[in-house]
C-alpha cells in the first residue's frame, strides 16, 4: 500500500495538489495506479498532460529504490491521510501527500512551533529557551526547523527538560543539515521525530524548505516568531501560517535591533506581541492562571537566591557584597574591579571564584 | 696499511666519532667512498682532487678507498672532507702527522682548497671529547662555535695549506676572535610592560611559567594573544648553561645557529604556522631534522589559532609533550631529539572570534563544534586556559599599573627554585605540571575548606576526574608562589578561575 503512496509521490511533473486530488477522486494511490487513461482523462481538472505523465510512470524502479533506503536508514512513511497526521496537515490541500520521518509521532502532537533566524542574539536565545521549557513543561510539542540558531536552540532547551518536540526538516532524513546538529538529531528522535516531506538522499536545496516551513506552519496551532530580520526565510512560514489562518506571535525587540526588524513589523502589522509563555497555551490548557501562578513562585525563589548572602563561605562577605555592586555598575572585567575596589587582587580573585561556584555572577 | 682519521657524524642531536680509512690499492684509478654515505659525502671525490691537485699535492693515480666507519650506519653531510684529504695525504706519504689519533677533523673542501663551515659543530665537538680526542680542527667559521666546548684544543683553519702547514712546520696563526661572553644573561628587546591592562591574565601567565604549565589564550581577533605568548620567554628563568648547550646542540644540528660561536642564552620561542605538516612539528623528512617542538626545547611553542591545525600534527604532540623527547624511527635510523617545552596555545572563542560581544551571531552548537577541533587528549594536558580581554577595554585602563618582566621573572625563579628542591631526586620531573599521580597525593594536601570549594566547583560545572589533578597541580603552584607550604583556600580558588572554557562549555545550550 505504502509502495504505492510513494509512487504517487514520485510522479514528475505532478504536483502535491494534483496528487491529493486525484487520490480523492479514485480513493486510493492503488486505484491511480491501475487506472485506465479514459478513466483518468474523466478527472476534473486533470488536463492530457498530467494523464500521459502518470501513465508514463507506471513502474516501480524508483519506488522500491526509495524503500529500500527508508529501510536501511530505519525511516518509517506514512501517508498525507494517516492518522497521526493532524486535521490541519489533511486539510491543506498544497501540501505534501507522504511524510518521513524517524522516531515515533505521538498521537497527541498538536505543538506551538518556535521559528527564528539562524543567527539570533542572546536575548533570541534566552526567549526561546523559555518558551520552549515552558511547552515542554506543560507536555505540549515544541515544532522547529531544526535550523541553526533558534530553531536550534528550541529543540535543545525542550529536549534538555524531558520534553517532546518535532523538527521538519527540508532535506532526506539519512542527511544531517546543518552538520553540526547530528547529536541533537539523535536526541530529538528518541524523544520525539524528525518529519521530512522528501525521501532519503535529498540534498537540502535552498528550494526544499519552503514546503518544509509550510508543514510546520499547518502542523503547529501557534506560531511563534522570535527574531526575523527584515528578509528572513521566517517570512515563509510566517506567510503560510497567514493562509492557514494560524495565531502568531512575534516577540518584540528594540527597533534597532537589526535582527528584529522582521518581527517587530509583524506586531505592527497586526501579529499578537509576545510578552510571557502563557499566551501561547491560554486557551488550550484551562489552568493557565494556576501555572502563571508557579512562575511568579519561580521567579520569587529566583530573587531570594540572588539576595540571600549568608553561606558558609561567607568570612569575606562584604567584600562579595561590594562586588556584587560594582558589577551592577558596569564593571565587567576583572581587572575593572581591582582597580574600583580597595582589596588586594587575590582576595578579589577568591571571593570572585565562590560567587562565581554560587551562581550570584 | 689504510691510514686511518678521525671525523664525526650526527645522529638525532648527539654526534659520535666517525673513522675515516683512506687505502690506497693497485688497480684502475677510481675514487670509492664506502659506509653509506649520501651524496654529499660520494660527491666528496670530486672535491678531495680538485683540493688536493690546487695544493700542488699528487692525487694518487691508483684505486683510492675511503671508508666511513662504521659502515653500517648511513651518514650525510660535507665535514667529511677535510678527513679524507688528510688520511689521502697521509696514506700516500705526502704529510706525516703524529699522534694522528688525537685529532679530530671537520670541514668541508673548496675546489681551491678552502676550508667551508658546516653544520652540527658543536654536537660533534661534544662527541669529540667524550671519545678523549684532544685536539679538534674546524673551519674557521665553526671555530667560535666549538670553543664552547671545554677541555678540547680547538683548531680552526682557513684553508688546506694551512692545515698542512701546521703538520709540517707546527704554524699555527689563527686569531682567536674574542668569544661572545658565555655567562648566562639574557636580553630580551621584549617586555610585558609593553601590555596594556591584562593583569589578571598575566598573573595567570606567571603561575603557568613558574609551574612549567602549558596554557591556552581565548581572545577575539587583535586582542593581544600573540604579543603576549611572544612575551612569555621573558618571565621565565633564565637558563642553566647545559640547558643553553642542549638548545645550542640543536639549533647546530638543525643549521640554524644564526650566531656561529655562542651559546643560545634567550629561552627558544617558536611560533609555527597552522598548516604546519606532522613532520615539521615533530621532526622528521629526508634526513630527520628536529621538528618546532624540538626547536623550543627548554622554551615555549606557541601556537596560534590552535583550532586551525591539522588535528593530526596535534595529536601527534602528545606522547612527545608527555615524554619531553621525540624519537623518530625511520627503516634505517632512529633518531631521538629533547622537546621539553612549555606549550601556548591562542584560540578564538568562536568561528567568528567574538564570542560574547553583541557582534557574534555563532550558535552554540558551531561555537562548540569549532571548540571541539581541539582534540581531548590535548585539551587535558592545557592546565590554564584563561579570556584575554578585548582591546575596548585595555584602551580605558591606560593608567593602570604596569608590571615588567624583571618582576614578574624573579617571582617566577623563586618558585621554580622551591620546586628544584621539592622534586630533587625525582627522575624526569622538573616542575609542578610534570607531577604523577602519587606525587599529587604526596605533595597537595588539601585543607577542610579547600576541599568544600573544590566540591563546589564541581557540583557545579561537572568537572572531570581528571580535572581534579590539574586543579591540584596549579593550586600547588600559586601556593609556591607565595612561598606557602600549604594549599590554601585562595590558592584552590585561583586554581578553578583558570578553566574559563570548560565553565563556558558547560554553560552551553545544547543537547
Amino acid at each position: 500500500m505504502i509502495k504505492h503512496w510513494v509512487w504517487l509521490s514520485q510522479i514528475k511533473g505532478i504536483g502535491y495538489i494534483t496528487q491529493r486530488m486525484l487520490v480523492k477522486h479514485f480513493g486510493d494511490p492503488q486505484s491511480v495506479f491501475n487506472a485506465t487513461r479514459s478513466d483518468l482523462s474523466k478527472v476534473y481538472g486533470l488536463n492530457l498532460r498530467a494523464v500521459k505523465r502518470v501513465l508514463e510512470s507506471r513502474s516501480f524502479e524508483n519506488t522500491e529504490n526509495i524503500l529500500r533506503k527508508s529501510e536501511r536508514f530505519k525511516i518509517k512513511i506514512i501517508p498525507y491521510n494517516h492518522e497521526l497526521v493532524p486535521k490541519s496537515v489533511k486539510e491543506q490541500p498544497d501540501l505534501p501527500c507522504v511524510l518521513y520521518y524517524i522516531g515515533s509521532i505521538r498521537k497527541e502532537n498538536e505543538g506551538i512551533a518556535i521559528i527564528g533566524s539562524r543567527r539570533c542574539t542572546s536575548y533570541g536565545k534566552a526567549v526561546t529557551k523559555e518558551a520552549a521549557e515552558f511547552l515542554a513543561g506543560h507536555n505540549i510539542a515544541v515544532i522547529s526547523g531544526m535550523a541553526k540558531g533558534i530553531d536550534g536552540y528550541a529543540h535543545t532547551a525542550c529536549i534538555k527538560v524531558g520534553g517532546y518536540t518535532l523538527a521538519f526538516l527540508g532535506n532526506g532524513l539519512d542527511i544531517c543539515y546543518p552538520e553540526e546538529h547530528r547529536s541533537l538529531m539523535e536526541r530529538i528522535i528518541e524523544s520525539g521525530a524528525v518529519i521530512s516531506p522528501y525521501p532519503p538522499e535529498t540534498k537540502a536545496f535552498p528550494g526544499n524548505f519552503h514546503i518544509r516551513n509550510g508543514l510546520i506552519s499547518a502542523w503547529a496551532k501557534k506560531l511563534l516568531v522570535v527574531e526575523a530580520a527584515e528578509k528572513s526565510g521566517t517570512f515563509i512560514t510566517v506567510e503560510y501560517a497567514k493562509k492557514y489562518k494560524k495565531q502568531i506571535f512575534a516577540v518584540p525587540n528594540s527597533i534597532y535591533c537589526k535582527g528584529s526588524i522582521g518581527t517587530n513589523q509583524l506586531i505592527y502589522e497586526g501579529a499578537q506581541i509576545y510578552i510571557s509563555p502563557n499566551q501561547l497555551i491560554d486557551d488550550m490548557k484551562e489552568s493557565s492562571f494556576e501555572s502563571q501562578n508557579i512562575i511568579q513562585k519561580k521567579a520569587d525563589k529566583q530573587r531570594f537566591k540572588t539576595i540571600k548572602t549568608d553561606n558558609r563561605f561567607a568570612i569575606n562577605a562584604s567584600l562579595e557584597v561590594k562586588i556584587l555592586k560594582c558589577i551592577e555598575g558596569g564593571a565587567e572585567y576583572v581587572d575593572m574591579l581591582m582597580d574600583s575596589l580597595p582589596a588586594g587582587r587575590n582576595e578579589i580573585m577568591e571571593a570572585l571564584c565562590i560567587l562565581d561556584l554560587e551562581e550570584k555572577i | 696499511m689504510a691510514a686511518v682519521v678521525k671525523s664525526f657524524a650526527i645522529t638525532g642531536v648527539d654526534g659520535y666519532v666517525v673513522e675515516i680509512e683512506a687505502d690506497t690499492l693497485y688497480g684502475q684509478p677510481s675514487t670509492s667512498i664506502v659506509g653509506l654515505g649520501d651524496m654529499a659525502v660520494k660527491e666528496a671525490s670530486e672535491r678531495l682532487q680538485a683540493a688536493i691537485n690546487h695544493e700542488k699535492y699528487e692525487f694518487p693515480k691508483m684505486k683510492v678507498v675511503f671508508n666511513l666507519a662504521p659502515g653500517n650506519v648511513k651518514k650525510s653531510g660535507s665535514h667529511f672532507d677535510l678527513g679524507m684529504a688528510i688520511g689521502l695525504l697521509v696514506q700516500s706519504g705526502q704529510l706525516k702527522v703524529d699522534q694522528i689519533d688525537q685529532f679530530g677533523f671537520i670541514g668541508e673542501l673548496s675546489l681551491n682548497a678552502g676550508l667551508r663551515s658546516c653544520t652540527g659543530v658543536l654536537s660533534m665537538a661534544i662527541a669529540a671529547r667524550a671519545a678523549g680526542i684532544k685536539n679538534l680542527i674546524v673551519p674557521k667559521g665553526n671555530m667560535p662555535e666549538a670553543t664552547l666546548v671545554k677541555e678540547l684544543n680547538v683548531l680552526g683553519f682557513e684553508n688546506l695549506k694551512q692545515v698542512t702547514d701546521f703538520f709540517n712546520n707546527g704554524i699555527y696563526s689563527c686569531e682567536i676572535n674574542a668569544v661572545a661572553d658565555t655567562g648566562i644573561s639574557s636580553n630580551y628587546k621584549i617586555d610585558f610592560c609593553e601590555v596594556q591592562g591584562q593583569a589578571s591574565l598575566l598573573e595567570y601567565i606567571t603561575i603557568a611559567a613558574a609551574g612549567g604549565h602549558n596554557i591556552l589564550m581565548l581572545g577575539s581577533p587583535g586582542c593581544g594573544k600573540s604579543m603576549i605568548a611572544k612575551r612569555i620567554p621573558t618571565v621565565l628563568p633564565p637558563m642553566t648553561e647545559s640547558e643553553a648547550l642542549e638548545v645550542t646542540k640543536i639549533y647546530s644540528v638543525a643549521g640554524l645557529l644564526k650566531k656561529r660561536g655562542s651559546l643560545i642564552l634567550q629561552r627558544p620561542f617558536r611560533a609555527p604556522h597552522h598548516n604546519a605538516s606532522t613532520n615539521s612539528l615533530v621532526g622528521g623528512g629526508n634526513n630527520a631534522k628536529p621538528g618546532e617542538i624540538s626547536l623550543a626545547h627548554n622554551g615555549v611553542l606557541f601556537l596560534d589559532e590552535i583550532a586551525e591545525f591539522n588535528k593530526k600534527a596535534l595529536d601527534a604532540l602528545r606522547q612527545p609533550m608527555e615524554d619531553g623527547k621525540v624519537t623518530i624511527s625511520r627503516v634505517n635510523y632512529t633518531n631521538t631529539y629533547p622537546c621539553n617545552f612549555m606549550l601556548v596555545a591562542a584560540l578564538n572563542p568562536c568561528p567568528c572570534g567574538y564570542y560574547g560581544q553583541s557582534k557574534c551571531h555563532c550558535t552554540d552548537y558551531e561555537v562548540l563544534k569549532y571548540r571541539q577541533k581541539i582534540s581531548g587528549p590535548i585539551l587535558d594536558r592545557i592546565d590554564i586556559q584563561r579570556y584575554v580581554q578585548p582591546i575596548e577595554f585595555m584602551e580605558l585602563t591606560k593608567g593602570s599599573q604596569k608590571v615588567n618582566s624583571d618582576e614578574l621573572r624573579e617571582c617566577v625563579t623563586r618558585a621554580r627554585k622551591i620546586q628544584d628542591r621539592r622534586y630533587q631526586g625525582i627522575e624526569n620531573v622538573n616542575c609542578n605540571a610534570q607531577m604523577t599521580g602519587a606525587l599529587i597525593k604526596e605533595y597537595c594536601q588539601l585543607e577542610n575548606d579547600g576541599i568544600g570549594l573544590l566540591k563546589m566547583a564541581f557540583d557545579r560545572f561537572e568537572f572531570s576526574a581528571r580535572a581534579y589533578h590539574k586543579f591540584l597541580k596549579v593550586a600547588r603552584t600559586f601556593a609556591d608562589m607565595e612561598e606557602s607550604e600549604k594549599i590554601r583556600r585562595k590558592d584552590i580558588a585561583g586554581a578553578i578561575m583558570a578553566r574559563d572554557l570548560d565553565k563556558e562549555n558547560k554553560g552551553m545550550l545544547v543537547v
